[in-house]
């Protein structure tokens, strides 16, 4: 006699569980990582170059690329899912930019579960980046589809 | 107009008319490998984008949040009813003036957010990419630096068989 597997029986490994966390991804914030994705995104703008332009825009100084921040998230999620899974969707608002000297931590949790009709299982992640400090630069939504 | 006056009629008349048809150059591997050198920085990037033999295995796939448009388009198609503009207004990311509408008196430009839905179709080398852009909306308020203009723009991105890639929506704010 065989027995059907339960939907999303395959993926049912703690990791993938509700309130797991998701390995956090870190990074500096400052010129040698601004200036190297501005050179792959050409975004080569005063406020992510230049401090007098910072300042001008109301900041300290030279501020970080929200789109940077945005890369990092996606940098973490598909490293945690590997060949596991695909991000399907992922939203985020910027709150506060990151500055020079700043160590970036994104990280995350599973809020969600649930399979579909079609057997696939999906997570929901509730994700962040803040600063050392603790200051969020984003919060951010995301839904994983896993395979198997 | 709006009650803060950065909403102008003709401006909410453009609402949701395309106003850009780009197409990518063909993405290299170099492409994919010198953006996940950069976004992994400090540290090296997986050997899923490093390894020389996943490119020759055909295994190199972009990474989701790649912009293969970055540097440029091998071909733009305009509305036809563009109007010159000054320099300063492209710096914020304006693009009213591709619909023939002057752009907000609004210098400065922050990237409030975005949203990414992507359709499990992979951008790998030598694909080409058409990106499709159009207004979604406008709203305003005010903030720490003063009355801002939010804008939602809607972006679709389909590969050269036709297969969409992402739909992406990004809010420019303008102050």
């Amino acid at each position: 006699m065989t027995y059907a597997a339960a939907p999303g029986a395959s993926t049912r490994t703690p990791e993938f569980e509700v309130n797991a966390p998701v390995p956090p991804f870190v990074r500096p914030a400052g010129l040698e990582a601004w200036n190297r994705y501005a050179a792959v995104n050409d975004e080569f703008v005063g406020i992510h170059m230049d401090d007098e332009a910072g300042q001008a825009a109301g900041y300290p100084g030279a501020i970080g690329m929200g789109n940077l921040v945005w890369g990092w998230l996606h940098c973490m999620v598909e490293d945690w899912l590997g060949d596991r899974g695909r991000l399907e969707h992922l939203e985020c608002r910027f709150r506060v930019p990151a500055l020079k000297g700043d160590e970036i931590t994104c990280g995350g949790v599973v809020s969600g579960r649930e399979v579909r009709a079609d057997g696939t299982t999906v997570l929901e992640l509730d994700l962040w980046a803040e600063k050392q400090t603790g200051e969020r630069l984003t919060s951010a939504k995301g839904r994983v589809e896993l395979s198997g | 107009m709006s009650e803060l006056g950065l909403v102008r009629p003709d401006m909410q008349g453009i609402v949701g008319q395309p106003y850009g048809r780009q197409v990518s150059y063909p993405i290299s591997a170099s492409d994919i490998r010198k953006w996940a050198l950069a976004v992994y920085f400090p540290q090296t990037p997986p050997s899923r984008y490093a390894d020389p033999r996943a490119a020759a295995a055909g295994r190199l796939v972009a990474p989701l949040d790649f912009n293969p448009f970055a540097w440029g388009a091998a071909e733009e198609t305009g509305t036809g009813r563009e109007i010159e503009i000054g320099p300063e207004y492209r710096s914020s990311g304006a693009m009213e003036h591709y619909l023939g509408v002057t752009p907000p008196e609004l210098r400065r430009a922050l990237n409030g957010g975005v949203s990414a839905t992507y359709t499990g179709v992979p951008m790998r080398p030598g694909d080409v990419i058409t990106a499709e852009s159009a207004i979604a909306g406008y709203s305003e308020r005010e903030g720490r630096l003063g009355a801002m203009l939010l804008t939602d723009i809607a972006t679709t991105w389909t590969n050269q068989d036709g297969d969409e890639v992402r739909t992406r929506r990004m809010t420019l704010i303008r102050y």
